[in-house]
C-alpha cells in the first residue's frame, strides 16, 4: 500500500487536546481505527483517470454497459464545475483519493466467516447484535465491497430481494437495474453524482414486490476504514404497488488526518400506494467530505417519509430529493444536523410537486456548537400542474455558543395558484429559565443542556427505531461534551 | 316535525384520527335554546365546529340535516349563507380590516344583496350600545387589540348582525368578568327575542345562563351525550357538578 | 444608454437553478436631467443641499465617519454582499449607474422634532424616465416624517423607467419615519433602491406601497449598528397579470439588543412573476437582539410565478430569529374563521388584500396621497 497520503496537506480537523481526550474515551466507539494488513486488501492507485475507471470496472466484472456508462460519466465530471454555493472542498482532490479499495475475502452470509478483523470492527458498532434482534436483513460494506450479506428466510420467501449491488447487475434482476441505474440521480446532475458513476462500488438493491409489508427494516451499514480512500456506494430500491418498506442506513469512519470521501448515491423508486421510509444516522469521522446524493420518486398515491440524522462529517452537501411525480403521492423529511468543531455541515432536502394534490412535508433542527458552520438549505417547487399541493416546511436552529454560525437558506417556487405552502423558521438559544428549571429538580446544568438539546432534536428521534434513537441521543450527549 | 331545524343524526368525528365524538344525535327546532355542557375534554367545542364544518374536524359517521337537507358535505361558508352562525372560542384578529366593513361585506355575501349604508349604520350603534360597545369598534380592525371581553362583543355583535336561524355559541362566556357576562348574556336574549332563532350554547359555566330561557340541557361526557333534561339541569350541575355523569 | 445590471443580490447564494441568487434590471432609456420635482417647503431645522455628485456623496460619508462595516469572510458563504461605501439593498451596480447618468444627489439634513410630513413629489409625464438620488441625514435626537411619492402622468402603457436612490443614516436616537408609495402607469420599470445606517437607539419605519408599473426593483438594506436601534417595515404591492417584481430586503444586526420587524404582503394575478429574497442576518455579539419577518402571499391566476427564499443567516447565540411566508390561501383558521360569516373562500381572500394594503395605506400620513390610494385600490381589487 502507498504510503504517499501522508505527505497530503492535513485538513482542518480537531486538534484540541481535551477533545482528543474526550475522543479516546468515547468517540472510540465509531472512530477506532483498525489497521489493514497490506496483504489483505486490493487497492487501486489514488486518482481519477480512464485507466483507473477501467481497473475499477474490469475488477467488479462489469457488463458491457456499465463500462461504457462509467467512461460517460468520467467524461461529464471532467466538465462540469465544482459548485460555487456551498462549503469550501478545495481541501478536497481527488488525486489523492483511491476510489476503489477492497477486502480480498469474499462477500459470505454468515458472520463467523467474515474475516476477523472486519467482524470485529462490526462488532463493535452492533451490527451483527442488532441483526439478530431487531432487523429483517444485514448488508455490511467494508471500504468499497460488501462483506457480508443476509437475509431472513420468511423475508426471502414473501419474495423480497435484498442484494449487493454487483451481484443484482448479474443476476436474475439484471434488466430492472439496468433500467433504473442512475435513472433518477443522472450523472449530469451535478459534478460529484458523475463522480459516482465512474467509480461507484458496493451498495445495495432491494426489491419489494407488490403488496408485501416489512414489518421489520432492513439495513446496510457502510464502513469506510481505508485511509485516503473514496467510498461510493450505490444503493438502488424499488418497492413495487402497494408494498411497504423500512430501509436503515448507517455510517461510520475511523478518524484519521487526510481527506476520505464518500459521495454515495440512494435512487428509491416508489411505486402506485407504496410506502418507503428511509433513515439514516450519518456518523462519518470529521476527515470526510461527504457528498452523497440521495433521490426518490413517487408514482400515484406514494409514499416516502425520510428520516436523517447527520452528526459526523468533516463537510456535507446533503439534500435528499423527493420528487413527487403521481397524483396524491407524499413525502415526509425529518431531519437533525449537529455541527460541531471543524465541521461545515450543509443539509437539507428538496421536494419537487409535479401531480395533484400531492403534499410534503418538511420538518428540520440543526444545532452547531464549537465553531461548527450549520446551514439548513432547501428548495420546494409546485409546478403548474400540481393543483391541490400543500408544502409545509418547518425549520428550527440552535445556537449553542457565539463563535459557531447557523444559516436558513429555504427557497420555494410556485407555479399555481392553486397551491398551499407554509414556512417558518426559528434560531435561538437554549433559554436560561429552562435550565434554571431543570436544574431546581436536581439536574446538573450540562446535563440540562444536553437535555434540552435532546428534546429539541426529539421530532427526529422519535421517528426512529428505539436503539437507533437511542445512538442517537448518545451522539446528542458526546457532542455536547466534546467542545 | 314543520318545526325541526337541525337534526344531527348519529354523529361521530374526529381529529387527526382520533374520534372525539361517537354517535350523537340531537333535534334543534325553530326557536328552542339547547345548552350543551359537560367537562372539559368531552368534546363540546367539536360537536359546534363539526356542526359548522370545520375542515379540521372530520365526519366519520353520521349525517347534519338543517331544513331536513344534509349538509354533511358541505363547506362551512355554504353553511353560514343557510343562516348557521357559530361565535368562536377565540376569535381570529384581521389586521386592515375594519369590524364594519367586515359585517357589511359578510352580510352582503349571505344576502346577495347590496346593504344600504344608512340602515346598517344605524343598525350597527344601536346594537353596539345594546352591547355597551364603544362606537368607535366599529372602525377599529377586526378583533385587533381587542380585550377577551372586547371580543367576545365582538362575536354577538356579528350574531345580532347577521341574524342567523340557527347559531352555535362556543364558551362565549369564557375569560369574561361579571360585568361583560351580564352584557353578553343581554346580547343573547335579544336574539332569543327574535322569532325562530335557535341557540346551542356551548358552557361549563352556569353563570350565562341565569338571565336566558332554557329548553334543553344535554350532557356530553367523553364523546357521548348521557342526559338530556330541561332547565333545571342546569341548577342541578351547578350544584352537584359532573360526577354523577362520569 | 443600454445596458445590464446585476442587482439584489442573495448574500449567501444557493443552487444556481432556482435563479435567485441575484436579478438583471434592463436599462435602455435615456435619462432627463430630473432630480426632486416639487420642492417640498422644508421646515425650520432641515436644509436641503442640492445637485451633489456622487464623489462629493463619498466626502459626505468620510465627513460624517459613515460606512458600512467591513464583511468578515466565511467560508462557503461568499458572496456576502456587495461592496459600497454605504451599503444599499440593490448593490454597487445601482452606484455605478448613478456615476455614469451623473445623476446628482440631494441631501437633507434634519435637527429637531418635525411632525409635519415632508412630501417629496416625483411625478413623471408621458413616459418621461428619471433617476434621483437621495441622502437623508437625521441628526441625534431629531425625528422626521418623509414621504417620497412617485406618479406618472399620461397613458397607461407609458413606458420610461423611474430609478431611486435613497440613503437614510440616523444618528444616536434619531427617528425618520420613511413613506414611499409608487403609483406610475402600468407600462412603467421602477427600481428604489433604499440604503439605511441606524445609529445607537434609533428608530427607523418605513412604510411601502408599490402599486403601478410592469416591473419593479425594489431593494432594502439596514445596518443596525447601534445598540437598541429598531426597524419596521411595512411593505405592500399588487403584482398584476404581466408584471414582474424582484425584492430584496437586508436586515442586518450589529448592535446589541437591535429590533427589526418586517411584514411583507403580496397578491399576484394573472401570470404576475415575483421573487422575494428577505433577510435576517445576525453578526457575532449582536447580543439580545430580536428579527421578525413575514411574507403572505395571495395568489389569484393560473399563470403567477412565485419565488420565496427568506434567509436567516446567524452567528450570536443570545438572539431570536424567525421569518414566516405563507403562499396560496389563507390560513385554514382564518378561512374557517371567515366562512362561518358566510364569505367563500375567494371572497375571503379578496377582503385580505384590502385589508392588507389598507394596513400599510393608513401609515401614509398625507390625507391626499392616502385619498388617492383609495381610489386606487377601489379601482384595481
Amino acid at each position: 500500500m502507498s504510503n504517499d497520503y501522508i505527505k497530503d496537506k492535513p485538513i482542518d480537523v480537531s486538534t484540541d487536546t481535551d477533545r482528543i481526550l474526550l475522543d479516546g474515551v468515547e468517540r472510540e466507539l465509531y472512530d477506532f481505527v483498525d489497521e489493514e494488513r497490506e496483504e489483505d486488501f486490493y487497492r487501486i492507485n489514488e486518482g481519477l483517470t480512464e485507466e483507473i475507471v477501467r481497473k475499477i470496472s474490469e475488477e467488479k466484472h462489469d457488463p458491457d454497459w456499465m463500462l461504457e456508462f462509467r467512461l460517460k460519466s468520467l467524461k461529464i465530471y471532467n466538465e462540469l464545475e465544482m459548485p460555487d454555493w456551498g462549503p469550501p472542498i478545495d481541501g478536497l482532490n481527488m488525486d489523492n483519493i483511491a476510489t476503489y479499495v477492497r477486502s480480498k475475502s469474499n462477500m459470505v452470509n454468515s458472520w463467523d466467516e467474515v474475516p476477523e478483523d472486519i467482524k470485529n470492527a462490526f462488532d463493535k458498532l452492533g451490527i451483527p447484535q442488532a441483526e439478530r434482534e431487531s432487523l429483517a436483513g444485514v448488508g455490511a460494506q467494508y471500504d468499497s465491497e460488501l462483506v457480508y450479506h443476509n437475509v431472513r428466510k420468511d423475508v426471502e420467501e414473501s419474495g423480497v430481494v435484498y442484494t449487493d449491488m454487483e451481484s443484482a447487475l448479474t443476476g436474475e434482476y439484471s434488466e430492472m437495474v439496468h433500467e433504473h441505474f442512475m435513472k433518477l440521480v443522472p450523472p449530469t446532475d451535478h459534478k460529484f453524482a458523475a463522480l459516482h458513476g465512474a467509480v461507484w462500488s458496493g451498495g445495495s438493491f432491494v426489491y419489494v414486490p407488490p403488496g408485501v409489508h416489512l414489518e421489520i427494516p432492513l439495513q446496510s451499514y457502510f464502513r469506510l476504514n481505508a485511509r485516503g480512500a473514496g467510498q461510493f456506494e450505490h444503493t438502488l430500491i424499488i418497492v413495487d404497488e402497494g408494498a411497504d418498506l423500512h430501509f436503515i442506513e448507517g455510517c461510520s469512519a475511523p478518524k484519521y488526518n487526510t481527506a476520505n470521501l464518500h459521495a454515495g448515491c440512494v435512487e428509491l423508486y416508489i411505486r402506485k400506494n407504496a410506502r418507503l421510509r428511509y433513515s439514516t444516522i450519518e456518523n462519518w469521522s470529521k476527515n470526510m467530505y461527504n457528498l452523497n446524493t440521495k433521490r426518490a420518486i413517487c408514482e400515484e398515491g406514494g409514499i416516502i417519509e425520510w428520516v436523517s440524522g447527520s452528526f459526523g462529517s468533516h463537510e456535507s452537501y446533503l439534500y435528499p430529493t423527493s420528487v413527487l411525480k403521481g397524483d396524491r403521492s407524499h413525502s415526509e423529511f425529518t431531519g437533525v444536523t449537529f455541527a460541531g468543531k471543524g465541521q461545515n455541515l450543509d443539509t437539507g432536502a428538496k421536494v419537487i410537486h409535479i401531480g395533484k394534490n400531492t403534499s410534503s412535508f418538511i420538518d428540520t433542527k440543526s444545532i452547531c456548537k464549537s465553531g461548527g458552520i450549520s446551514t439548513y438549505r432547501s428548495s420546494v417547487v409546485i409546478t403548474k400542474s400540481a393543483e391541490g399541493a400543500k408544502a409545509s416546511v418547518n425549520c428550527g436552529s440552535l445556537m449553542l455558543d457565539n463563535i459557531s454560525r447557523s444559516d436558513t437558506i429555504p427557497a420555494v417556487d410556485v407555479r399555481t395558484d392553486k397551491a398551499d405552502v407554509g414556512h417558518e423558521a426559528k434560531i435561538g438559544r437554549i433559554s436560561d429559565e429552562a435550565v434554571f428549571y431543570l436544574m431546581s429538580r436536581g439536574i446538573s446544568e450540562a446535563e440540562a443542556r444536553a437535555m434540552i438539546v435532546s428534546g429539541f432534536a426529539n421530532p427526529v428521534s422519535k421517528e426512529l427505531p428505539l436503539e437507533y434513537a437511542a445512538e442517537m441521543n448518545n451522539l446528542i450527549k458526546l457532542e455536547m461534551e466534546g467542545g | 316535525m314543520a318545526d325541526t331545524l337541525l337534526q344531527i343524526c348519529g354523529v361521530s368525528a374526529a381529529v387527526e384520527g382520533e374520534e372525539i365524538l361517537h354517535d350523537v344525535s340531537l333535534n334543534i327546532n325553530k326557536g328552542e335554546t339547547h345548552v350543551l355542557m359537560g367537562p372539559n375534554g368531552a368534546g363540546k367545542s367539536t360537536l359546534g365546529n363539526v356542526l359548522m364544518g370545520n375542515p379540521v374536524y372530520a365526519l366519520t359517521g353520521g349525517s347534519i340535516l338543517f331544513d331536513g337537507e344534509d349538509i354533511s358535505k358541505e363547506s362551512a361558508d355554504k353553511r353560514a349563507c343557510r343562516g348557521m352562525f357559530l361565535s368562536f372560542q377565540n376569535p381570529l384578529e384581521v389586521p386592515g380590516l375594519a369590524l364594519d366593513s367586515f359585517i357589511r361585506n359578510a352580510l352582503r355575501q349571505r344576502t346577495g344583496k347590496n346593504v344600504k349604508f344608512m340602515q346598517f349604520n344605524k343598525d350597527l350603534m344601536n346594537t353596539m350600545k345594546l352591547l355597551n360597545m364603544d362606537p368607535s369598534y366599529a372602525e377599529r380592525d377586526l378583533n385587533v387589540g381587542f380585550s377577551g371581553g372586547e371580543k367576545k362583543k365582538s362575536e354577538i355583535l356579528q350574531l345580532l348582525m347577521m341574524n342567523p336561524r340557527f347559531a352555535i355559541l362556543d364558551e362565549t362566556d369564557s375569560g369574561l368578568d361579571v360585568d361583560a357576562v351580564k352584557t353578553v348574556s343581554e346580547g343573547i336574549r335579544e336574539y332569543q327575542k327574535r322569532e325562530d332563532g335557535a341557540l346551542l350554547i356551548i358552557t361549563h359555566n352556569a353563570k350565562i345562563l341565569e338571565s336566558l330561557h332554557v329548553d334543553y340541557t344535554h350532557v356530553l361526557v367523553k364523546g357521548r351525550i348521557v342526559k338530556t333534561g330541561d332547565a333545571s339541569l342546569v341548577e342541578e350541575i351547578g350544584k352537584n357538578g359532573f360526577e354523577q355523569f362520569l | 444608454m443600454e445596458m445590464t445590471k446585476r442587482i439584489n443580490h442573495l448574500p449567501v447564494l444557493t443552487w444556481n437553478k432556482l435563479k435567485l441568487n441575484d436579478a438583471e434590471l434592463l436599462i435602455n432609456t435615456e435619462f432627463g436631467k430630473v432630480n426632486t420635482f416639487a420642492d417640498a417647503a422644508l421646515p425650520a431645522g432641515v436644509t436641503a443641499e442640492k445637485n451633489v455628485s456622487f464623489d462629493e456623496l463619498v466626502r459626505h460619508f468620510d465627513a460624517l465617519a459613515v460606512s458600512s462595516p467591513k464583511e468578515k469572510i466565511v467560508a462557503g458563504k461568499l458572496p456576502i454582499y456587495n461592496e459600497q461605501r454605504f451599503a444599499t439593498g440593490m448593490g454597487k451596480e445601482i452606484d455605478d449607474l448613478i456615476v455614469e447618468a451623473d445623476c446628482k444627489t440631494d441631501i437633507y439634513t434634519v435637527d429637531g422634532t418635525h411632525t409635519d410630513p415632508i412630501v417629496l413629489r416625483y411625478d413623471y409625464k408621458n413616459g418621461a424616465s428619471g433617476l434621483s438620488s437621495t441622502l437623508i441625514h437625521a441628526k441625534a435626537g431629531s425625528e422626521s416624517t418623509w414621504v417620497m411619492y412617485y406618479t406618472s402622468e399620461g397613458k397607461q402603457t407609458d413606458n420610461g423607467l423611474v430609478g431611486a436612490s435613497t440613503r437614510v443614516f440616523l444618528e444616536e436616537g434619531a427617528k425618520v419615519h420613511l413613506v414611499k408609495v409608487q403609483m406610475l402607469s402600468e407600462g412603467y420599470t421602477f427600481f428604489d433602491d433604499i440604503g439605511v445606517i441606524s445609529g445607537k437607539a434609533s428608530e427607523l419605519s418605513l412604510a411601502k406601497l408599490s402599486l403601478g408599473a410592469k416591473r419593479a426593483y425594489e431593494g432594502f438594506n439596514d445596518y443596525q449598528i447601534g445598540d437598541k436601534s429598531r426597524l419596521t417595515v411595512d411593505y405592500g404591492t399588487i403584482c398584476r397579470d404581466g408584471s414582474f417584481t424582484d425584492i430584496n430586503y437586508n436586515d442586518i444586526f450589529i448592535g446589541k439588543k437591535a429590533e427589526g420587524v418586517m411584514r411583507f404582503f403580496e397578491p399576484l394575478y394573472g401570470n404576475a412573476e415575483k421573487t422575494f429574497r428577505g433577510t435576517l442576518d445576525f453578526r457575532q455579539n449582536s447580543k439580545a437582539s430580536v428579527g421578525d419577518e413575514q411574507e403572505d402571499v395571495l395568489l389569484f391566476g393560473e399563470d403567477v410565478i412565485n419565488k420565496t427564499i427568506p434567509l436567516i443567516l446567524c452567528e450570536e447565540e443570545d438572539v431570536e430569529g424567525r421569518h414566516a411566508a405563507t403562499i396560496g390561501r389563507l390560513s385554514d383558521e382564518m378561512l374557517f374563521y371567515m366562512q362561518t360569516r358566510g364569505l367563500s373562500e375567494h371572497e375571503a381572500k379578496k377582503l385580505m388584500v384590502r385589508a392588507s394594503l389598507n394596513k400599510v395605506a393608513r401609515l401614509v400620513p398625507d390625507e391626499g396621497i392616502r385619498h388617492k390610494i383609495d381610489e386606487y385600490l377601489k379601482d384595481v381589487i
